[in-house]
């Protein structure tokens, strides 16, 4: 199962620019392994910009996706898994 | 260590590729690096341009193919040589001509057979093997994958591609734990759609079109993001880090890649060659005999003139190509077919000899370096217009001659104009049908989509528009995508009438695939198969043949000895009805343009008529020849040369440089340059190309004008007369050919015009008027336009008396099956009544309800209404019901209306003669009338707008010109660029038919046309 959360959260980034740690409520949690990387235009003639996914499987054991949009400049948490 | 992309998809990839092919070489260039591969989907239609951009840019052009197999996989493929070259021919053409039109599938088993020489990768995430991977079925994968080791060995690699897609960690992993498994080397590849990331709109917008889906709609094919892109070297490295052999061995199989396709290879069949004779040996004998024919006796001239054509076309290789065009004309002589050779072929002499063309080049003094000279190299294009009715059985003969494995058609490639890009892009964008409908034809036909914006924001026909709506305003991004495709190819056309032959099977020289019309073509296009050394022929149909030959038949039934080949060429009453401006329908002769130039010229001797047909170009126009040629030819103004030495070269010209030949005569003449060094200087004059090239030539020009005598000074002014005018310069040669056959349909008309004008109307659409212009136009010279008549009308117009009787095949959606029918119920007795006419025909109701509609039935029933309500139901099948007392029939006005539309003829002229009375109440004269007024007088004319078109004009301004046609006339009407901005939206308005002009008369030579100063509808009075 998953939830869809689409919030906005921070992330820190290592030497590669790869997610190192995220935000999740109010502490960060480490990353263990990025299992996927992927980037979609979305519906560009809406003007829309576009995103890097990135699936991330986290020390505490959790799995979840975010994604930065180019436009925005932010990172969104996308999807948790349960 | 450097990287090379190997697989990467041009616009030739059909409605997949978002990058034009010169950007992709020029993009590669600039990343550094040294070659590029093109693997299209199933085609090689990019292979001959994609060789000769990357030889301009400095990269290795490497060609394959990216074929769909059976199953829908994909396999990437390179040619390593010219073996793998004529593979990859034979597997594309295979994959075509074997499967359904449009569906091309590649049969792995023929890999077996035609994969040497090839390389291969096992392709994008539709590739068979990452297809299994990616399902999990990974001991498939791997006996697939040994079934391509088996075929291509070590030249066959596992593809890798950063496609930043969801799964792709997984599929990497896989692709790479197979290679370990296997020892299979593996490749780095982008599947590359676009030279840069920001075009990734561009090709998402292409495969809507393809698919048909719109934006706002997901759809399989489409991608999920922009990386698909000719991402760098570095890029490409940084992301294949961890495997390093993957973009090693792009270099690796770039280096063992030899650039194709092959050039400069010579495929050309021999014909009719007696056992032991060489092409050569044979074309020479030909021409002599054909001297002989032509001549009678061959001078010293002749001679002279023969043999140095046969020298350069010996030199250049081409006496097979003489040899194969004399073979189908020939045929075509021998067949009774009527043919013209036209273009610069008739500045030979050989290819008159030949029977190839009927102008005497050696009479007329033609050059023949205008058409071949071994400085320029290229190879000679001979075109050959045939009747259009039996052009199809010259095209079977060369089937049959060299066999259909040796003979295909050539390609053209249908690139987005304005019009298609709107109609494809707006529909995908989701724009309302009817607004992309109506902004589509309110363009000029043939408009660039690139200049759709700059139209839509200057033509008033648009700007009136977009006034008063404000939908207008939101185009913009509709625009943005239409200049962006503009010029894309969209999809694969046959050429008109280009066909291909080989001395070998073309299915190793040339990719093969089916067209639309069921034929075999080739992937390439005319310019692109002579590269490849084969032959182009070009059969082309001309309807002006077909009518020519039609009255002829018809003349003959009267005058058995009548030939046109023996008609005088200096008929007095021809000359003079041209020179009244009479010509419509006359070949080359008959726009506004040519019937005004001819009644101000007065022409007298065909050589006038020669240079009509050059004079009304975009190029003369212009250049502003046309006015100083009709002074000088009038006596207006005295005749006067450059230089005394060019008086014999334009005396036939009255001192105005009209044609391309005589700018080289010039240069032999005055600089003592060969024929063709003064060719090159007439192509670089007539290309505008300044700089280097043009004052290397002006210097030697000067230099060896000055050897001859002439001074310096003189000498640069000659070059600067001419320089002026060759850009505008016209082949004489093609002239020659036209003006002949205009001279002799113009003495067709003036002696026959029913039997000329029967002719032309069994042959439309043909020609510049319509069908009911060229019946005006027949009434004017006393031949009455008899109604269609189910008894007496046949399946061609025909000629009664002096009369000209309408066709059935006029009717709207006649059948040749009914037609025929009808033909064969007749040919037993004529029918004596409507009932008899049903029960002995097949014709369906549709038809029958035209036929009635058109006054077919007039002269055994002729209340129209009454017999439509005898006809069965619309779909229903049956009978005719019981006449029905009381019905009244149509008004008059009805029932022209109807034959209008239906026969796109207004038979008698009535619709105008019942408006009449009205138009009268509005001030409104008959054109007849107008056309006697003098040259000044405010006039107010009506009728059908006919043609209005803006040709280009010397000044740059636009101004449009068009024919006005009521029921007594046509005069040409002229609207200048301030009326033109003012009443433009209604004359190309898509409902633009009838329309009031208002305007001043204006008399030039014998000539009269208005000068519009208001136009407007007749329903605004």
């Amino acid at each position: 199962m998953t939830r869809l959360m689409r919030k906005e959260t921070d992330v820190r980034l290592d030497s590669s620019s790869v997610p190192h740690q995220v935000l999740l409520g109010s502490g960060w949690c480490r990353v263990k392994e990025v299992l996927e990387v992927w980037r979609d235009v979305g519906c560009w003639w809406e003007g829309e910009g576009e995103k890097t996914f990135y699936r991330l499987r986290m020390e505490n054991g959790g799995m979840l996706e975010l994604y930065r949009c180019s436009l925005q400049r932010k990172w969104m948490l996308y999807r948790i898994y349960d | 260590m450097g990287f090379v992309h190997l697989h990467c998809h041009s616009p030739f990839s059909f409605l997949d590729g978002g990058s034009q092919l010169e950007e992709l070489v020029r993009t590669a260039a600039e990343a550094g690096m040294d070659a590029l591969a093109i693997t299209d989907h199933d085609n090689l239609c990019a292979a001959v341009d994609f060789r000769r951009l990357a030889e301009i840019h400095g990269i290795k052009p490497i060609i394959g193919v990216e074929f769909t197999l059976q199953g829908g996989f994909h396999l990437v493929t390179l040619a390593r040589g010219a073996r793998g070259w004529s593979n990859l021919c034979a597997l594309v053409s295979r994959s075509h001509l074997k499967n359904q039109r449009g569906q091309p599938r590649l049969d792995p088993g023929w890999l077996e057979e035609l994969g040497e020489d090839l390389f291969a990768f096992s392709g994008c995430r539709c590739g068979e093997i990452p297809s299994l991977l990616l399902r999990g079925e990974k001991s498939q994968a791997k006996s697939r994958l040994h079934f391509y080791r088996r075929v291509f060995g070590k030249r066959f690699f596992l593809e890798i591609q950063p496609g930043f897609l969801p799964g792709d960690r997984m599929l990497h992993s896989s692709l790479h734990e197979l290679a370990r498994e296997t020892k299979t080397p593996m490749v780095a590849t982008n599947n590359v759609h676009y030279a840069q990331k920001s075009d990734f709109w561009v090709h998402d917008l292409l495969i809507c079109v393809r698919t048909r889906t719109p934006l706002s709609k997901p759809d399989p094919a489409r991608p999920l993001n922009a990386e698909n892109y000719l991402k760098t070297p570095r890029t490409m490295r940084r992301y294949f880090r961890h495997i390093p052999q993957a973009i090693r061995n792009t270099e690796r199989i770039a280096s063992e890649c030899a650039p194709l396709p092959p050039f400069g290879e010579n495929h050309h069949p021999s014909v009719n060659l007696p056992p032991g004779a060489s092409s050569q040996g044979h074309l020479r004998r030909r021409v002599y005999e054909g001297a002989r024919w032509r001549y009678g006796r061959i001078t010293p001239e002749i001679e002279k003139r023969l043999q140095h054509e046969l020298g350069i076309i010996n030199k250049m290789g081409y006496a097979d190509y003489f040899l194969l065009v004399e073979d189908v004309v020939r045929f075509a002589r021998e067949k009774g077919i009527r043919y013209l050779g036209r273009g610069s072929a008739a500045d030979s002499a050989v290819a008159y000899c030949l029977g190839i063309t009927q102008v005497d080049a050696i009479a007329r003094n033609h050059l023949f370096e205008r058409f071949m000279s071994p400085e320029r190299g290229e190879k000679p294009d001979i075109d050959i217009d045939f009747d259009a009715r039996r052009r199809d059985e010259v095209i079977k003969y060369v089937y049959d001659k060299h066999g259909a494995d040796r003979v295909a058609r050539v390609a053209t490639y249908q690139t987005f104009r304005g019009r298609s890009a709107i109609r494809d892009l707006g529909s995908v964008m989701e724009y309302p049908p009817e607004e992309i409908d109506a902004l589509a034809k309110t363009l000029p036909a043939g408009s660039r989509a690139g200049d759709c914006r700059h139209l839509i924001e200057s033509l008033p026909e648009f700007v009136n528009r977009r006034d008063s709506d404000s939908r207008w305003d939101g185009y913009g991004k509709l625009l943005s995508a239409v200049e962006a495709v503009g010029g894309f190819p969209r999809h694969l056309g046959t050429h008109l009438g280009g066909l291909v032959i080989s001395d070998g099977p073309l299915r190793e020289i040339t990719p093969l695939q089916m067209s639309g019309g069921g034929e075999v073509i080739s992937q390439f296009d005319k310019g692109g198969v002579e590269d490849l050394g084969l032959i182009k022929l070009d059969i082309l149909s001309l309807r002006t043949l077909s009518a020519v030959d039609d009255t002829v038949c018809e003349i003959k039934t009267k005058e058995p000895d009548f030939s046109l080949d023996r008609v005088s060429m200096d008929d007095a009453d021809t000359y003079r009805m041209i020179g009244r401006g009479q010509t419509v329908g006359v070949f080359q002769l008959e726009s506004p343009a040519q019937r005004a130039l001819q009644a101000r010229l007065q022409p007298s001797c065909l050589e006038d008529i020669i240079c009509s047909v050059a004079l009304i170009r975009p190029g003369p126009i212009k250049g502003d020849m046309v006015e100083p040629f009709i002074a000088r030819r009038q006596g207006d103004e005295p005749v006067t040369y450059p230089h005394p030495l060019l008086r014999p070269v334009l005396k036939k010209t009255h001192g105005v440089i009209l044609f391309q030949e005589q700018v080289i005569e010039t240069a032999v003449r005055v600089a003592d340059f060969t024929p063709g060094e003064a060719d090159r200087l007439r192509r670089v004059m007539s290309h505008k190309r300044r700089g280097g090239e043009m004052n290397e030539l002006r210097a030697l020009f000067v230099c060896r004008a000055q050897q001859r005598g002439l001074e310096e000074k003189v000498a640069e002014e000659i070059f600067s007369s001419i320089e002026g005018y060759a850009s505008y310069g016209f082949c004489e040669a093609h002239a020659a050919a036209f003006g002949s056959l205009a001279y002799k349909t113009a003495y067709l008309l003036c002696h026959y015009p029913a039997e000329y004008y029967a002719a032309l109307l069994t042959n439309s659409p043909m020609g510049y008027y319509p069908p009911n212009t060229l019946c005006t136009e027949a009434r004017q010279r006393g031949v009455e336009i008899l109604g269609v008549d189910v008894n007496a009308s046949g399946a061609k117009f025909r000629v009664e008396g002096r009369n000209i009787r309408i066709s059935l095949a006029q009717v709207k959606g006649m059948s040749e099956e009914a037609l025929q029918s009808i033909l064969r119920a007749r040919e037993e007795s004529k029918f004596s009544s409507f009932d008899d006419y049903w029960r002995r025909t097949r014709v369906d109701r549709d038809v029958t309800e035209n036929l009635v509609l058109a006054g077919a039935f007039r002269r055994l029933d002729d209340n129209r209404r009454g017999l439509l309500w005898r006809l069965p139901p619309e779909g229903g099948k049956g009978g005719l019901s019981e006449p029905r007392e009381g019905i009244e029939d149509f008004s008059r006005w009805e029932k022209a209306q109807w034959e209008r539309r239906i026969l796109r003829i207004d038979t008698d002229g009535s619709m105008f003669g019942l408006l009449r009375p009205r138009l009268q109440g509005m001030g409104v004269m008959t054109v007849r009338r107008a056309k006697k007024a003098p040259d000044g007088r405010r006039v107010r004319v009506a009728g059908e707008v006919v043609r209005p078109h803006r040709p280009p004009t010397r000044s740059g301004r636009t101004v449009v010109f068009f024919c006005l046609e009521d029921e007594t006339a046509m005069i040409d009407v002229t609207v200048f660029s301030r009326i033109y901005a003012e009443y433009g939206h209604l004359l190309f308005s898509p409902q633009a038919a009838f329309l009031v002009v208002q305007g001043e008369v204006q008399r030039r030579g014998r000539g009269v046309s208005i000068v519009a100063e208001k136009i407007f509808a007749p329903s605004e009075t």
